[in-house]
């Protein structure tokens, strides 16, 4: 028997080297920051106290921002968490042909592919006063400034992760149960309900919480179409940034925003108990033919698509036309001016090398995080820490990270470097990549490491020989999600990128103050065709993995 | 747990921060100075244009930021900030000084004369805000042409109007200005609670958003920067500018070096002074003189005033507290 392999401490060394690595890049790059921020709540320029929160409730303006946002936020969240689980149904438990999956699939991830910019401009470009769809109609079909364009913004932005989590975790529901449950007689509802929708329950709140959190802390969209109707993520904003930067109130904001994230975290740890385990399901069977059924599934799919393309057509037409709306001369000039700009290759190129690292990077900690939380015999307080860190940067805004980041490593050797970038959103994304990785691999066996244990293995062993091939379909998931991310992020980004190391959506940024729309898109599009290119990519790796 | 553990699990920490020097000379490590600025892209033009003449070309790189993101920067990261000179709202430099924040190395001597002196700082342009027309929108919806900032308050342009905000955006200042300078504090309140009202949506965070709105007729009227608008009546746009009865305010922007101690680039101070070469051609796009002996057509010269008090970041303050109040007056 090989050293270790006994169920002594020794046999803890490969989770605990797992459970110090994730703790040391999250002390390093999460606490220290948000710490910092947490600190300038407290100590201002006058010393310490609690002048800064008396300064940022003053006039209400900061309860009633959180409110609006809680309820732009759960609305989208309402809808989109509820919609990514009826598209992810289908998509994977529906007859429809292949071809119709993978459209359904396909348009409904393509918002994931563009910055969050983007979207803002495209509804603001889509259903605006001259927007494409308002000439059509000739009428402007629902005002867009406030509430409305806030939660059509923050769905179009979340349903793709909704709709991404609950399809990993719908792969892992035994259909069989299903299949039982009509022969013995169920309806077609009540099957559903207890061979899906129960196992489901879990993980659809998951894409509810998630959700939520995206839009709530999201900064992209209320500076497109919010209006009036000002949410915490603009507060915050203005007085972080604004025109008299006041750190202080803006770190009083901040904490504010991340006091749901408490909620969220004892949320996600009671739904992860009512989990359902099941072996892998190998079946990949067609489900047995059923009419209504599918032709729900091809209406879900029709809308998705629809609302989609509805909005994104825009990005397609406003960049090859003169002028929008007041010259529509086709024309490429803005496409060759973009690319004849000299600067801009640079800018590509750190993208892809920041994309690609922040997806090694990412995916690794959030395996390692998921590991120790789920495969490992670890004592409680290192997994709620683990799971704490992962929930924690799923609730600090990209905006808040960024700023911490520059308050804490400038000057220092990584100072304005891409590694502080991957770094920057590795912690900015963990979250989600933590949350697939743990569905996943809370379905597979859970006596593997048993049983590794008594054939000889450490669990280094058993992770690399066995959990690891069982997980590499979820692994290339989320390198994919953190790649895209990393390419269409920018929130964050923009106060690490330095002169040297700007990326392309720290450009886009840049072009927006100069309101130079038709090179946002070109740029956007630029964008969509790289991430368009590493999906296909990842998806030929995928369909190598599969069993 | 062993120490041994412990090891494996820094090791990869460490080595990633041993990695960390040579990554920025990866991204181009080229030795060139880095000029960060919040102008507009035709005031770059003319700064690359100086830079180039005075024979800098090659040596330096201009990496322009929004305004909130620029004074973000210049408080959080002071003296460690990647650029060598900055060029941004006289008062934000000012007030980032005040603060602590940045240290500026002194101006070099010589060079055109500023009309508002400062030893570390000399400005570049001059914003001037002013109410901003689309003439077709304001002639299909027959709405009259406003003469004041008052005017924009009548319930007639409700859902027409756009302008800024001043959390975000410094020219919302140059209104605000105006308006306490003619009508008193409280006077300011309730005419910029008329303005907000009549605004609802269009409430902008970015300086040059409400002309963005007029040109593409999505509002008729608003409150923006004169120079940008001007230049779109010169394109043949149906963009007009009104000079507001209560006067037309001022805000410079200026040129700095950041005082890095020992870690200064010696070249920073050269290419400052070398950066002032641009002030033609910004004098032409910008009609204020800034500098003793610059003249302006009169045609083209604004009404300008000045508030009586100095441009502090606690007069900005006073007054963004006073515009919130208008803003919550609004919303009732």
């Amino acid at each position: 028997m090989r050293r270790g392999g006994d169920g002594s401490a020794g046999g803890l060394r490969g989770p605990y080297a797992a459970f110090w690595s994730v703790a040391a890049l999250a002390a390093l790059f999460l606490a220290l920051p948000v710490g910092a921020v947490a600190v300038r709540a407290f100590v201002g320029e006058g010393g310490a106290g609690l002048g800064a929160f008396a300064e940022a409730f003053r006039g209400g303006a900061l309860p009633r921002a959180l409110l609006n946002s809680a309820l732009a936020a759960g609305l989208a969240a309402a809808i989109a968490a509820p919609a990514g689980f009826a598209l992810a149904w289908a998509v994977r438990c529906s007859g429809l042909p292949r071809w119709a999956r993978a459209a359904i699939s396909g348009l409904t991830l393509l918002p994931m592919l563009l910055p969050t910019i983007t979207y803002g401009f495209a509804i603001v470009y889509a259903f605006g006063r001259q927007g494409v769809v308002t000439s059509l109609l000739e009428a402007q079909p629902f005002p867009i400034y406030g509430l409305g364009g806030l939660t059509l913004g923050y769905v179009i932005y979340t349903l793709p992760t909704a709709f991404l989590l609950t399809r990993n975790a719908l792969d892992y529901v035994d259909r069989r149960f299903g299949t039982v449950a009509r022969l013995m007689g169920d309806t077609p509802w009540r099957a559903f309900v207890q061979a899906t929708l129960r196992p489901m329950a879990g993980p659809i709140a998951a894409a509810f919480v998630q959700s939520f959190f995206l839009a709530f802390t999201d900064f992209g969209v209320p500076a497109s179409v919010g209006g009036s109707f000002k949410t915490v993520a603009g507060l915050l904003y203005d007085r972080m940034l604004g025109s008299l930067p006041d750190f202080g109130v803006g770190s009083v904001i901040a904490l504010a925003m991340l006091l749901p994230s408490v909620a969220a975290f004892f949320l996600l740890r009671w739904l992860g108990r009512a989990q359902t385990r099941y072996e892998r399901p190998a079946d990949d069977l067609p489900p047995p033919r059923n009419l209504p059924r599918d032709a729900l599934a091809a209406l879900l799919g029709l809308c998705s698509c629809l609302l989609t393309a509805t909005v994104f057509c825009t990005v397609l037409i406003v960049p090859f036309v003169e002028a929008w709306p007041y010259a529509t001369a086709p024309t490429l000039a803005h496409v060759r001016a973009v690319l004849g700009d000299p600067g801009l290759m640079a800018v590509c190129r750190n993208s892809l090398v920041a994309a690609l690292g922040t997806a090694a990077l990412c995916t690794l900690t959030a395996y390692a995080a998921a590991l120790v939380t789920v495969r490992s015999e670890l004592p409680a307080w290192c997994k709620d820490a683990v799971s704490a860190a992962a929930t924690l940067s799923g609730c600090v805004p990209g905006m808040v990270l960024g700023l911490a980041f520059m308050l804490v490593f400038s000057g220092t050797p990584l100072g304005h470097s891409l590694l502080l970038i991957v770094c920057c959103n590795t912690f900015h994304f963990l979250n989600a990549p933590y949350l697939m990785m743990k569905g996943a691999l809370e379905k597979l066996n859970a006596r593997w490491e048993t049983t590794g244990r008594l054939m000889g293995d450490a669990w280094a062993g058993t992770v690399l020989r066995v959990v690891t091939p069982n997980a590499r379909r979820a692994l290339l998931a989320v390198f994919g999600y953190c790649f895209v991310n990393a390419m269409v992020t920018v929130s964050a980004v923009i106060f690490v990128a330095g002169a040297r190391t700007a990326v392309a959506t720290s450009k886009i940024k840049e072009l927006q103050f100069f309101g130079r729309f038709d090179d946002i898109f070109v740029l956007s599009l630029l964008i969509l065709l790289v991430n368009l290119a590493a999906t296909a990519l990842l998806r030929l790796a995928d369909r190598k993995a599969q069993p | 747990m062993t120490r041994r553990t412990l090891l494996t699990a820094i090791l990869p920490a460490a080595l990633l921060l041993a990695a960390a020097p040579t990554l920025p000379a990866c991204a181009g490590g080229d030795g060139r100075l880095v000029i960060a600025s919040n102008a507009d892209a035709e005031v770059v033009a003319a700064l690359h244009r100086a830079l180039d003449a005075g024979g800098f070309s090659g040596q330096y790189l201009i990496q322009t930021l929004g305004t909130a993101e620029l004074a973000g920067k210049l408080l959080a990261e002071g003296e460690h900030l990647e650029a060598a000179i900055v060029t941004m709202s006289t008062y934000a430099l000012v007030s980032a000084r005040e603060r602590g924040a940045t240290r500026f190395a002194p101006f070099p001597a010589g060079g055109p004369e500023p009309l508002a002196a400062d030893p570390d700082l000399r400005p570049i342009t001059a914003q001037e805000g002013a109410i901003i027309l689309n003439t077709a929108a304001l002639g299909r919806l027959g709405l009259p042409t406003p003469k004041s900032l008052r005017d924009l308050a009548d319930p007639v342009y409700a859902g027409n109007v756009s302008v800024t905000d001043l959390r975000s955006s410094s020219t919302a200042w140059l209104l605000v200005q105006a308006l306490v300078a003619a009508y008193g504090e409280e006077g300011a309140v309730e005419i910029l609670a008329g303005i907000y009202r009549n605004a609802g949506p269009h409430v902008e965070s970015a300086g040059s958003a409400p002309l963005r709105k007029v040109r593409s007729g999505e509002v008729a009227l608003g409150f923006g920067l004169r120079h940008q608008a001007l230049a779109d009546a010169a394109r043949g746009m149906p963009v007009a500018v009104v000079d507001p009865a209560e006067g037309t305010y001022v805000l410079t922007e200026s040129v700095a070096v950041i005082d890095k101690g020992a870690a200064t680039d010696p070249r920073a101070a050269a290419m400052a002074a070398c950066l002032l070469g641009a002030r033609p051609t910004l004098l032409a796009l910008y009609p204020t003189p800034l500098y003793r002996g610059e003249r302006v057509p009169a045609a083209r010269r604004a009404p300008t005033k000045h508030f009586p008090q100095p441009l502090t970041a606690d007069l900005l303050a006073r007054h963004q507290r006073l515009a919130d109040r208008a803003r919550e007056l609004a919303a009732k």
